[in-house]
């Protein structure tokens, strides 16, 4: 509640001062409330869908849980556990760039929602803790602020999984599981910002999801390692369905907020956003740095309508991972995506859908087209008829690397996307070259 | 060894946006002190790169940002194109772009971590 007051002392204030002149300063500390805002608010709306009682057994359930792909918590717990969850992860992670003096621009804003989605299916309170350990300890090895390492830290957290699997899914007695999941949480978060760096050469900056491609390489190992003790994963498909109307005024209110709150920020008009839609995307495309705050939120909420209509238009199920889905995108539409660079992923998936062997609608086919736009660069950069192939040849390698790390790392489609991208963009630029010499 | 990396990628990036800017005669000095390295890259061209430079310029002042030095470093290369040049701007301390007539120099300063 004294935080509600604050921003709408805030707000005021930005109201106000428009009057006097037309530029808006919106300051790191406004930035970090708006943000603490939504997350203050997707925790709260837990107690819309469930009582306390259940949100908190809920709560449990899905903190026990292994959360290797794909897990939905709302199944497993219940949609306001699964809420509640995200939001407190948000918290969490926007506490964390806090006390670490991260600027509130477009790649922290892609960070958090990006938690904050996959504590929507896989991410929980307990489960992240070990990775944020581990890249600590290595910018204690390396004797760096931790502060350069919290972008590894929190998109890190991908690897969440393996910790909760080897905790509470397999045949171990207890404690040994649990310290033997804290141990090689800890051992993945040490070895992932080495790589995280290094990785980044081999899609060139065409795949957003970076530390999936790192996670999805990091995850291939630990389970190469399981596989040859005889431990397996289960294959695990746990979705919720029959959502849709609640979930979807929920989530049209939050997007039409952000658009809302993008054109107050902006001067009050959507003066910019055409430019901001002529940006490739490739990393590393800050919008808030390069456009603004406003424009950010604009374009976030536009992007979060516009992914939420394709899964109801497709009569697709709202749940916990399309959802997560959902908010990963509306987060990376502050650093790299917009409608223009996406939508030619999403057509590509779409059309595969009719000629492959998916279905367009089933949970698989949505979360390929909504993680596929890791892809957006690829549109950005080389047109959209490029991003349509991306999108085409995504939605086959996505179904076959998932097997690869056993469902532990929950960005499968930034891992596949790193695949896509590396194998496309030599060829497209080898081709490009040649016409231009040609010229 | 690191930071001997992050020097030769970063003077490659500034020699990229030269050679996209249609520089010919290009001059690269660097002075390595105990605290602080300083690059500077000067040019010389006949065309007209006014827009080109003013930028370049905002780029290379993007705030700096710790956070996207340790992952996305090896992004930056020989490309010069915005998005590297932006993340460039993001990991040094202080960028200065003069260009006079028919001169381009580029200085870029970074402290030693």
């Amino acid at each position: 509640m004294v935080f509600s007051k604050q921003i709408d002392v805030s707000v005021k204030t930005l109201l106000k001062n428009r009057t006097f002149s037309n530029t808006l300063t919106i300051t790191e500390d406004i930035k970090y409330l708006v943000v603490l805002a939504y997350a203050t608010f997707i925790l709260v709306s837990s107690v819309f869908f469930n009582t306390p009682a259940q949100i908190m057994q809920g709560l449990f359930h899905l903190t026990l849980s292994p959360s290797i792909l794909l897990s939905d918590y709302m199944a497993i717990g219940n949609i306001g556990a699964a809420f509640f969850n995200s939001g407190l992860l948000m918290i969490v992670a926007l506490v964390i760039a806090r006390i670490n003096k991260a600027h509130m621009n477009g790649v922290i804003i892609a960070a958090i929602f990006t938690i904050g989605g996959f504590a929507l299916f896989g991410k929980n309170i307990y489960n992240i803790w070990p990775i944020f350990i581990g890249v600590y300890l290595y910018s204690t090895f390396q004797k760096e602020r931790f502060s350069k390492f919290i972008l590894v830290a929190l998109f890190g957290t991908a690897l969440a999984p393996l910790v909760s699997q080897v905790s509470f899914g397999l045949d171990l007695p207890r404690i040994v599981s649990i310290i033997l999941g804290y141990f090689l949480g800890i051992t993945a978060g040490f070895i992932l910002p080495p790589l995280a760096n290094h990785v980044v050469k081999f899609h060139q900056g065409f795949n957003l999801y970076n530390i999936g491609f790192t996670c999805g390489i990091v995850g291939t190992i630990f389970m190469a390692v399981f596989r040859s003790f005889g431990l397996e994963n289960p294959a695990t498909f746990i979705v919720s369905e029959g959502y849709n109307s609640i979930l979807s005024i929920y989530l049209f209110s939050l997007f039409a907020s952000m658009i809302l709150l993008g054109i107050v920020f902006n001067n009050g008009s959507f003066k910019g956003f055409s430019k901001l839609m002529e940006r490739s995307g490739k990393l590393v495309s800050d919008f808030v740095i390069s456009d603004n705050f406003g424009l950010s939120f604009i374009n976030m909420g536009v992007l979060g309508l516009i992914s939420t209509c394709y899964v109801l238009i497709l009569r697709g199920n709202l749940n916990g991972p399309v959802i997560g889905g959902i908010f990963t995108v509306v987060g990376f539409a502050a650093f790299g995506k917009h409608a223009k660079n996406v939508t030619p992923i999403f057509i590509g998936v779409f059309i595969a859908s009719f000629v492959k062997v998916w279905e367009v609608n089933a949970a698989g086919g949505l979360l390929t087209a909504l993680f596929g736009t890791t892809l957006a660069p690829i549109s950005g950069i080389f047109g959209w008829k490029f991003g349509v192939l991306a999108g085409f040849l995504h939605i086959s390698m996505v179904a076959n690397v998932g097997y690869l790390h056993g469902g532990m790392n929950l960005y499968n489609n930034g891992f596949s996307g790193g695949l896509v991208a590396a194998i496309m963009v030599p060829i497209i630029t080898s081709l490009r070259k040649v016409d231009n010499d040609e010229e | 060894m690191r930071s001997k990396k992050k020097t030769i990628k970063i003077i490659s990036e500034l020699i990229g946006f030269c050679y996209d800017a249609g520089i010919k005669d290009i001059n690269v000095d660097i002075k390595r002190g105990k605290k602080e390295i300083t690059i500077v890259v000067i040019g010389k061209t006949s065309k007209d790169i006014e827009e080109k430079v003013d930028n370049l310029r905002r780029l290379l002042n993007t705030p700096l940002e710790p956070q996207m030095e340790e992952y996305y470093f090896e992004l930056v290369g020989e490309t010069g194109h915005a998005e590297e040049l932006s993340l460039v701007g993001m990991i040094i301390d202080k960028a200065e772009v003069y260009y006079t007539k028919d001169t381009l120099t580029i200085r870029v300063y970074k402290k030693e971590s």
